[in-house]
């Protein structure tokens, strides 16, 4: 209760940020999921991590709706008829927005802009208008960096558009990807692309030839660097903490036989008893208009599998040699990634309707409040080797995680000079097969924290005291602190 | 000669010319500049052993083959303890590579880099080895830049111009004054291949460092973007503004932002297409 008065009286909480807070203090005295002895003490010994998820999941935790779709059809439940103009289809969407729920309360998935919009652009000028103020509108109202749109892979007016306008914005919402699919992405996007990412640390630039091999319809990318089918999404993402699995196990033929099967079968024990929840009695498949409506589907969710720590975890089973650095603990986290495949491959979900009953594996990004312990299969901050060196060592593992994983490189501001150097790097990396990849100058204000932006001015005020309207700020502000995101490697 | 003295290679370099290349810096050159901030390139390894004891961590000890210091690359945590020492402007570290080796280096990243650069210490000092080795990469089609100080016999850059596409020079100085005050030579050789090569239409860029303690800054840039602009307005002309890292004991006045904008506008007025500060 006195957590509770505490949260209220904070004055460093904008209003949305209370709101939330309660909402959750109210979710968490619940006690509605059923898990097993053996998963409540993986909990307890934060072997499984269910990144505040809450007690009783009313909500899918993504939910990636069909734009497309509603664009064509408008909406019953909205009242609203398909949009006839620029102007009206703008307007739309940001109605959809406000009603699409998700873990941060806000929409994770925005839509392909550029594709979506660019049917309606008649004059240009005016369209430049529009779209700025829709994507001002997005910033101060969905005010949550994990709030993300995407672009591409084609050229177009409208993707030109949006890149213009938001390198000229500067702000870390929404959160943007750059679909790049090999000769259809040209090389005039791209430097655009390039521009927006030397004075604003976005977009990301996802692999859509990758993607889509692992999607059996359009997928999308959503909320950090997640990606999940469209008209769909996922009823939960819960994260298995390598490390701490590896400090009971000495041995790693015993992690990796005995360790590695016993834990995946707790995350799949646990997954299912969240989706089960939400499935069978929060009602909300059956309530949602946008499941009426057929902007979502049950048929279209999955689950997620999450998984970090690998560099911590691979490095207890080393002795004069280091994650990132040695060909042995490249090869241990190859044999770590094919159990997990191979363990995943058996789960037979039966609310993972998209995927078989398999969930996704997804490389986690961490949560501000992990200290000491790598996203994904990140190198450790301020272990990193050369760019060269970081790349070839990461581009084996990205196959591995069809619901995401990317891999986030700092360059010094004379790359402003030579746009081209991040062309080539861009193009060679997804040639290499790897599923994503952010870039930012370290001198820029926006940084990229695991996977979003925050501004580094708005962290220096929440220091102060001041709110901040974007909600990821404060986690961008324990971050900094706990997983030294300032010393991460400057490339040069 | 197929063996070449190399320093160090970057797998990728945003600051060697246009992309992301691969910069391979070789060791040895004929200039001793007094703002050299690679001075462990200048010179060839003497064997003198001083840098030896200065090593912490054992990654140096005396090569019982040829008595020149070895380097265990492994141990080594590059903190550069054996330059400081060393009285030659040298380095224990720089290797001698084959074709195949350096070829073998090219292949890793090509996926990655637009091309390759060759700089150092001064390049073309090694010209038989370059000779073979830019005539290889034109056959696998890579591009091939050379950062040089142009001070170098005309008859080499004849040999090697089929197979390579761009020149970068420093030119350190406009007047020979200057010139020989920095580098303890003249530039009438650079200042004459570089109007050939500019004719040519071969030099993507020239550099200039620059410092107050120098030469008169204005004169010389305006001097010398007139020079180029007259060959080839598409030239690039870069200004450095000195920094003071690097080995070198003396250091001089590093230029103010307000400066080096005061000197770009100066040499924008001769008409070349492009104009940066670094």
């Amino acid at each position: 209760m006195s957590d509770i008065l505490a949260l209220i009286k904070d004055k460093s909480l904008t209003y949305h940020q209370k709101l939330y807070s309660l909402g959750m203090s109210a979710e968490n005295t619940l006690d509605c999921l059923n898990f097993s002895g053996e998963a409540q003490r993986f909990f307890k010994e934060n072997i499984i991590c269910d990144l505040h998820e809450g007690s009783a999941p009313y909500k899918p935790r993504y939910i990636v709706p069909n734009y497309e779709k509603f664009l064509e059809n408008g909406s019953e439940f909205l009242r609203l008829e398909p949009p006839k103009n620029l102007l009206e289809a703008c307007n739309a969407l940001l109605i959809l927005y406000k009603n699409v729920p998700s873990i941060t309360s806000f929409p994770v998935y925005l839509g392909n802009l550029d594709t979506l919009l660019n049917p309606y652009i008649k004059n240009e000028d005016y369209a430049y208008d529009i779209l700025k103020s829709f994507l001002i509108h997005i910033d101060r109202t969905l005010t949550s960096s994990f709030v993300h749109a995407n672009i591409g892979p084609k050229r177009t007016l409208c993707g030109e558009m949006i890149l213009t306008i938001m390198k000229e914005l500067k702000n870390t919402v929404p959160n943007l990807t750059l679909k790049y699919k090999k000769d259809v992405t040209d090389d005039k996007f791209l430097l655009k692309a390039i521009e927006n990412v030397i004075e604003t640390a976005s977009p990301n630039f996802a692999n859509d030839d990758i993607y889509q091999k692992d999607f059996k319809s359009k997928y999308g990318i959503v909320s950090c660097y997640n990606a999940l089918p469209i008209g769909g999404g996922a009823h939960t993402l819960i994260r298995l903490n390598l490390k701490n699995l590896a400090l009971s196990y000495q041995n790693f033929d015993h992690y990796l036989k005995k360790g590695l099967p016993h834990a995946v079968k707790i995350m799949s024990e646990i997954i299912d008893e969240r989706s089960r929840f939400l499935v069978e009695e929060s009602g909300f498949f059956e309530s949602s208009f946008l499941v009426k409506e057929n902007l979502i589907e049950k048929d279209n969710f999955l689950s997620m599998f999450g998984i970090f720590g690998m560099a911590e975890a691979v490095n207890c089973y080393l002795k004069d040699e280091k994650y990132g650095h040695s060909e042995k603990a490249h090869g241990l986290t190859l044999q770590i990634l094919e159990v997990l495949e191979n363990e995943t491959s058996k789960i037979k979900s039966p609310y993972c309707y998209y995927s078989n009953g398999r969930p996704f594996l997804h490389a986690q990004s961490g949560i501000s409040s992990d200290k000491d312990v790598s996203p994904g299969c990140r190198i450790p901050i301020g272990d990193e080797p050369d760019l060269f060196e970081s790349i070839s060592y990461v581009s084996e593992f990205h196959k591995y995680f069809p619901a995401g994983i990317s891999d986030i490189f700092s360059f010094e501001s004379t790359v402003k000079n030579n746009p081209q150097y991040l062309l080539d790097v861009i193009k060679a990396s997804m040639k290499k097969k790897l599923r994503m990849v952010n870039f930012y100058t370290h001198d820029s204000d926006l940084i990229r924290i695991t996977g979003f932006l925050v501004k580094k001015s708005e962290i220096e005020k929440r220091k102060s005291g001041t709110p901040s309207l974007n909600d990821a700020t404060v986690l961008g502000e324990e971050a900094v602190l706990n997983c030294k995101t300032y010393e991460r490697r400057i490339q040069k | 000669m197929k063996i070449a003295y190399i320093n160090k290679t970057i797998s990728f370099s945003a600051v060697d010319g246009p992309g992301n290349r691969m910069a391979i810096f070789f060791q040895g050159c004929q200039f001793d500049c007094i703002y050299c901030h690679n001075s462990e390139t200048i010179n060839k390894c003497t064997s003198c052993g001083l840098c030896i004891k200065e090593c912490s961590t054992k990654a140096l000890f005396l090569s019982s083959i040829n008595k020149s210091p070895g380097w265990a690359k492994d141990k080594c945590i590059e903190c550069d303890a054996c330059l400081r020492k060393c009285p030659h402007s040298s380095s224990p570290k720089y290797l001698s590579l084959g074709l195949d080796d350096l070829l073998t280096c090219v292949k890793k990243v090509s996926d990655f880099i637009s091309g390759v650069t060759l700089s150092g210490g001064e390049v073309l000092l090694q010209i038989e080895f370059v000779e073979f080795f830019v005539r290889k990469l034109k056959e696998k089609k890579i591009s091939v830049f050379i950062d040089t100080n142009a001070s170098v016999p005309w008859e080499f850059f004849e040999r090697i111009l089929p197979y390579v596409d761009q020149f970068m020079i420093d030119l350190k100085a406009y007047d020979n004054k200057d010139h020989i005050k920095l580098t303890s030579k003249n530039n009438n050789l650079a200042m004459q291949n570089i109007y050939k090569l500019g004719k040519l239409k071969k030099i993507y860029e020239v550099r200039t460092v620059i410092s107050e303690d120098f030469f008169d800054c204005f004169k010389t840039v305006k001097k010398i973007s007139v020079f180029i602009s007259n060959l080839d307005k598409d030239i690039q002309y870069k200004l450095i503004k000195y920094r003071s890292h690097g080995l070198r004991k003396k250091k001089f006045r590093e230029p103010s932002d307000d400066l080096m904008n005061k000197l770009k506008a100066e040499t924008i007025k001769s008409g070349l297409n492009s104009v940066t500060i670094s």
